[in-house]
């Protein structure tokens, strides 16, 4: 009877070693599951990476492209691709389009586990169309109050943007399904 | 006649399993034919077969009838395993009604293909004619779906009729079809602001039930947010499309259209002229699992006749 409860209870141990070799951030997860993770530091993390990406998406707006920050822009190739695809349009007009942030609040931030998260943001812009060389207004300045859902990823240690949709004040965010959080 | 060592085996690859399909190590939930491909899990079955027969050998003399069962269960369930790791295929396609899908790399949703070092990609041809949802009464669970298929052959002319529902695969031609999930698909018309057209396709989005939202981007920084009400709204008793366009942060257009109706935005203007139902074909070939499947339905049902008649027994024996 010793002799099967010790092999049985080899063959678990050897399994949970296996296991646990055989992915990335196995800690962390394991943690999540068990409810040791730091989720309030994960919180934070989460809410200077926004700052942070919207900090940077003003600036690559009002400049007209510079490059500037674009190493610490917390954001992946397809998001940084569909910014810079704007700007050029507006370049090629000689034109830029201003983005003025009034207000940024988080509403709610969702961890799936330890490298995926969803954040509700209440953000206020106020945007307007200026000539590229002169800086002169163009179009009256236009309030932009939006409720975005950023989906965030969590890549070397860093988090990062993956998605972002963008709702109006008035437009309810419908549930989100699995496939959004590119897991 | 299990050891030391086919138990630690076993006790392995069950806890192995658990542990990776609930994602304890991985973050999220492993689908069970990665688990039982995985070469941890394979190579423990490939011990757990050398290590039975080898303890079945040593004491060939001694084995029981009985026992010659289990051990040629062993073989063919992990021969079935290993051949369906090596010879499988698993493909899913979307289609839309109306829509023919011939097999070949481009047809299949992109990460979807699962195949096996030794697998041949099975020559189909067929078209999705009807789409059939049966619906909750609120119109927002799918209960049940049925789609009609029109089996395609380069070798005669002549049709077959299918059917192939989201409950018990259909075995077709030594295949296993299945459908899963429906949504809508709209085709958009997009012109410029004068007219001019410029782009239309179908484009398929999860759009069901009612309210779910799906997004899809062209060339331009554009996000279209589309939404379907197939029976509209408290206002109008008609198909309706809630749509949303967003440059970046900057929403463009925000508004609802009925079929056929343009919303302008900016310099362009944009419609959308019908909408088909989708579903996802999911297609399975595997010789393995053709061995090791009725395996384990009779290896099921003799323990379950060997329980009841060991009670039965042991009954009269009072």
């Amino acid at each position: 009877m010793k002799k099967v409860i010790l092999s049985v209870l080899a063959g678990i141990i050897l399994s949970v070693a296996v296991s646990f070799f055989s992915h990335k951030n196995s800690l962390e997860n394991l943690g999540f599951h068990l409810g040791l993770y730091n989720i309030a530091g994960e919180e934070k993390a989460i809410e200077e990476t926004l700052k942070l990406f919207n900090k940077h998406f003003g600036t690559f707006f009002n400049t007209g492209g510079k490059l500037e920050g674009l190493s610490e822009f917390p954001a992946s190739n397809l998001i940084k691709r569909r910014i810079f695809q704007e700007i050029n349009e507006w370049t090629k007009k000689n034109q830029i389009l201003v983005y003025d942030k009034d207000s940024f609040k988080i509403e709610e931030i969702t961890l799936f586990n330890s490298a995926t998260a969803i954040a509700v943001a209440k953000e206020v812009w106020f945007l307007n169309v200026q000539e590229r060389d002169t800086r002169k207004k163009i179009s009256p300045v236009k309030a932009n109050p939006i409720r975005v859902r950023y989906v965030l990823k969590k890549l070397e240690g860093m988090w990062r943007v993956v998605e972002y949709e963008v709702f109006s004040n008035e437009n309810d965010i419908p549930a989100l399904t699995k496939d959004r959080l590119l897991l | 006649m299990m050891n030391a060592a086919t138990l630690l085996i076993l006790s392995f690859n069950v806890t192995y399993y658990l542990i990776e399909r609930n994602g304890f190590f991985s973050g999220a939930t492993i689908p069970v034919s990665n688990v039982i491909y995985s070469i941890p899990f394979l190579s423990a079955s490939l011990l757990f077969l050398i290590f039975t027969l080898l303890t079945t050998f040593r004491n060939i003399k001694n084995v029981k009838m009985s026992e010659w069962g289990y051990v040629t269960t062993v073989i063919l369930l992990i021969s079935g395993l290993w051949l369906s790791y090596l010879t499988h295929f698993r493909g899913e396609a979307v289609l839309t009604e109306g829509q023919i899908f011939y097999s070949g790399h481009g047809d299949y949703l992109p990460g979807t293909i699962d195949q096996g070092r030794f697998a041949n990609m099975p020559d189909i041809g067929l078209k999705l004619e009807e789409l059939v949802p049966t619906l909750s009464k609120d119109q927002k669970h799918l209960k049940g779906m049925k789609g009609k298929f029109s089996l395609l052959s380069t070798e005669s002319d002549k049709q077959r009729e299918a059917v192939i529902t989201n409950g018990l695969p259909a075995f077709l031609d030594g295949t296993f079809y299945r459908i899963k999930d429906m949504g809508y698909s709209p085709r958009y018309v997009l012109e410029s602001k004068e007219g001019k057209f410029l782009d239309s396709s179908f484009i398929f989005m999860k759009l069901f039930p009612p309210g779910s939202e799906d997004n899809f981007r062209l060339l331009s920084p554009l996000t279209y947010y589309v939404r379907y009400y197939p029976n509209g709204n408290d206002e109008k008793n008609e198909p309706l499309i809630g749509l949303r366009i967003v440059r970046n942060k900057d929403i463009v257009y925000n508004g609802t259209v009925t079929m056929t109706e343009y919303a302008d935005f900016e310099n362009s203007r944009i419609s959308f002229e019908e909408v088909r139902r989708w579903t996802i074909l999911t297609i399975y070939h595997d010789p393995g699992a053709l061995l090791s499947i009725p395996v384990l339905i009779l290896a099921f049902v003799y323990t379950i006749v060997k329980i009841i008649t060991g009670k039965k027994s042991s009954y009269e024996q009072t």
